[in-house]
């Protein structure tokens, strides 16, 4: 009875946290469809040895043996003993309580591990975290000088965003250079904000294009093969019920002609005869892709 | 007739009713077809002993925007590629940063995620890579 | 003896299923619905298959049973077993399976609480012909089973209505279905069926066949901009970029606009695309190998057989050829 209550408080609660999607059924959250399920012989087993596992294999047990903490060996040694006497219950047949053992040994277990002070295993995750970060707000500056510079006198204010980001990034430098990752990123956070911002208010409503226009046939020709390329995994992917159709073959033999030629054209330095054959080539492609059943634009 | 016969014929009829179980559900098998963007994670898992974990990422984006895993919490666009194990989560990293018991469940109901069939390999489920390199429905490693 | 009899008549009803008309039989609907409860008695509910917490029940009424499953009850039950998009009849068919489940030894009732599937009926009538029994299901369960393997995805009429396109009922197959998700796991049932929560959602042709962007335009979910902040709001940057392309197909139009609703600069920049024109090259052959847009785009964005969400700008025919001179020839 009590653990109905319990049940359903845990699914009120969480339900509660959840409380979105209108059409969902209030039926609280996987946790307690899980409790509230019949414990299953089988996979009582398996979840007994696996925890066995936890307690004495995982990267968690050999977190705790390694660290200094005693706290956290005793706590592991009671999750031990609780781990015991959940065997003991299992052999005995009362799958209830065997499984409620188990899930008390998994939360002290767990109590353990947080008590064996992981820095080691954060601090590498930290200094990538602020890396990226500082990338990052390097990315936005840039973007943001060169807009400022297009946009020219209506771009207000911006000197004085640029000032205030360069500072805080050397502010988080210096942090970094301590050691103290986690501060430097939370400097880099602010300013990267005001980058963020500044980008978006001087680019809001704007529309860009990047038209094609190459340097040189040698571009182009790069360009053609890209398409070339493409061409042929979008039959693959889109024809995926692959009809060894003579038709589509037909094509795709002849595409790859073509593109045998092109390929020996740039060999020889000759770009706009290969871009030429390439077209060609892609030409075929797509009359595949279409004799497939799908249509694409050419 | 009665029980040596009934039991002949119970014995056969349950074998092939087993058998046709099998049969339909394993036809699946070559075929899977779960949710498109489902994650499948198995770096230490096979060798642990456990199940694989599966990250259903439609779960997930109806309760956040990419921004917060991805973003602030310093998840990688890439499948396997994050190398979490349990210590990290435990420690509030990665899935930990919510799966504490206070944002969502804590991670002590390992079943809800270590929950893929043993073998299955580090995937994004149904991506378009996945379709290009194996045709045929069976996962390659991604 | 009951046992066995219970065991064909699941085992006709699995194969069955893949024969079931396109419209959410009972089966399909307690599946998607209804067993996120029943299967294990959440919350008290009657468990699905078990005469004793029925028993009671359907003594006092299957139209008591329809009114609790059509309009919640006080103890516990929702409306509709919380999903409003099915029909009345759709829920009646699945209280009539429940009820027809927990009968189980039953078999010579009318077999309504099985499914559409018209094998069941006559397979028990044939299980109580004792001498025949053995071989006549097994024919049975041997024609259903090649049939089902043979077009798992075929209704049975000829007629009907896209009758070489999977069913809806098989799309987003619920976790112990869905192949990777392993059935013989207890934590595998607790998880929550795709079905039960795109149901109210705004459709798409691809992806998990949920259109993600409307579903949050038209506030049918409300993701977390921050991970504690419920109320946090994004920040929205509408700026869009078009990229010309060769030949006749129009225009990318690349939209900030959707994409910072849900990520943010740094998720992008610098590490996919430099922020600056022309310092990206992207051609379709890298986005399907996973590149550029399709670090997520074909891996949990929206796959790229949905070309005109991208290429979107038509492109203007009276011009004369722009930009190379064989375009003209596309």
């Amino acid at each position: 009875m009590k653990r109905t209550v319990a049940t359903l408080a845990l699914a009120a609660a969480c339900g509660a946290a959840f409380a979105q999607t209108p059409a969902a059924a209030d039926t609280g959250n996987a946790v307690s469809r899980l409790q509230a399920g019949k414990v299953d012989a089988e996979s009582l087993n398996f979840n007994m040895t696996s925890v066995g596992k936890l307690l004495e294999a995982s990267s968690a047990a050999r977190q705790i043996e390694s660290s200094k903490s005693v706290e956290a060996v005793e706590r592991r040694n009671k999750a031990r003993e609780i781990y015991k006497s959940a065997q003991a219950a299992l052999a005995a047949g009362d799958l209830q309580k065997a499984s409620q053992l188990l899930a008390d040994t998994r939360s002290t277990f767990f109590e353990a591990v947080r008590l064996a002070a992981p820095e080691e295993v954060s601090a590498k995750k930290l200094e990538t975290d602020y890396k990226n970060r500082l990338d990052s707000v390097n990315a936005l500056m840039g973007a943001y000088r060169r807009v400022a510079n297009e946009k020219g006198t209506a771009a207000k204010g911006v000197n004085e965003a640029v000032a205030q980001i360069e500072k805080g990034i050397a502010e988080a430098a210096k942090l970094a250079q301590a050691g103290k990752y986690k501060e430097g990123r939370a400097e880099l956070d602010k300013v990267y904000l005001v980058a963020k911002a500044g980008v978006s208010g001087l680019r809001s409503g704007d529309t860009l294009v990047r038209s094609l226009n190459f340097a040189s046939k040698e571009e182009e020709y790069n360009y053609e093969i890209d398409r070339n390329n493409t061409h042929q995994m979008l039959l693959e992917v889109l024809a995926s019920e692959k009809r060894a159709d003579a038709m589509v073959q037909g094509f795709v033999s002849k595409s790859k002609d073509l593109r045998t030629q092109a390929e020996a054209a740039a060999k020889k330095n000759d770009f706009a005869t290969g871009v030429k054959l390439l077209e060609d080539s892609t030409a075929e492609l797509v009359r595949a892709i279409r004799g497939a059943g799908i249509y694409i634009p050419g | 007739m009665k029980i040596k016969n009934r039991i002949g014929r119970l014995g056969s009829l349950v074998t092939l009713c087993l058998a046709v179980i099998c049969a339909a559900l394993f036809a699946e098998i070559p075929d899977a077809h779960a949710e498109y963007g489902d994650i499948v994670i198995n770096n230490y898992s096979d060798a642990a002993g456990m199940r694989p974990v599966i990250f259903p990422h439609w779960f997930h984006r109806i309760r956040f925007r990419c921004k917060v895993c991805h973003a602030d919490i310093g998840f990688k666009f890439q499948a396997g590629g994050n190398e979490i194990n349990m210590v990290k989560i435990i420690d509030g990293q990665f899935c930990g940063a919510c799966h504490n018991g206070d944002i969502a469940w804590s991670p002590e109901n390992c079943n809800l995620c270590h929950s893929a069939k043993p073998g299955t390999k580090t995937q994004v489920h149904e991506s378009t890579i996945q379709k290009l390199a194996q045709p045929s429905g069976v996962p390659a490693k991604k | 003896m009951k046992f066995s009899k219970l065991l064909l008549v699941s085992a006709i009803a699995l194969l069955a299923a893949p024969l079931a008309q396109a419209a959410a039989s009972g089966k399909d609907v307690y599946s998607k619905t209804c067993a996120l409860c029943h299967a294990t008695g959440v919350a008290g509910s009657p468990k699905f298959g078990n005469a004793d917490d029925w028993g009671p029940r359907i003594a006092r009424g299957v139209s008591n049973l329809y009114t609790s499953a059509l309009k919640g009850t006080a103890k516990g039950m929702p409306a509709k077993g919380g999903n409003l998009t099915l029909a009345d009849g759709e829920v009646k068919a699945a209280v009539d399976y429940m009820v027809g489940a927990a009968k189980g030894s039953d078999a010579k009732a009318p077999a309504k609480a099985e499914e559409a599937a018209k094998a069941a009926p006559v397979a028990e009538k044939k299980a109580d012909a004792k001498p025949a029994a053995a071989s006549n299901p097994a024919a049975e369960a041997k024609a259903a089973a090649s049939a089902a393997a043979a077009a798992p995805e075929a209704t049975g009429d000829v007629n009907s209505f896209n009758r070489l396109l999977k069913p809806a009922n098989k799309r987003n197959p619920p976790p112990p279905e869905d192949g990777i998700h392993d059935p013989t796991n207890d934590g595998t049932h607790a998880l929550l069926p795709p079905q039960a929560a795109f149901g109210s959602l705004p459709k798409s042709n691809a992806g998990n066949r949920v259109n993600w962007v409307e579903a949050l335009n038209t506030d049918k979910i409300h993701p977390r901009y921050d991970r504690n902040d419920p109320k946090a709001e994004p920040i929205v940057m509408d700026l869009n970029i078009v990229r010309e392309v060769k030949g006749s197909m129009p225009d990318v139009v690349y939209p900030h606009k959707q994409h910072t609703q849900w990520l943010d600069c740094s998720n992008c920049h610098p590490a996919i695309f430099i922020p600056q024109k022309g310092a990206n090259s992207i051609s379709m052959a890298a986005i399907l190998l996973g590149e550029k847009c399709g670090v997520c785009h074909g891996k949990v964005a929206f796959p790229v057989s949905e070309c005109r969400f991208c290429h979107s700008k038509k492109k203007d025919t009276s011009r004369p050829a722009a930009a190379t001179p064989t375009a003209a020839k596309q």
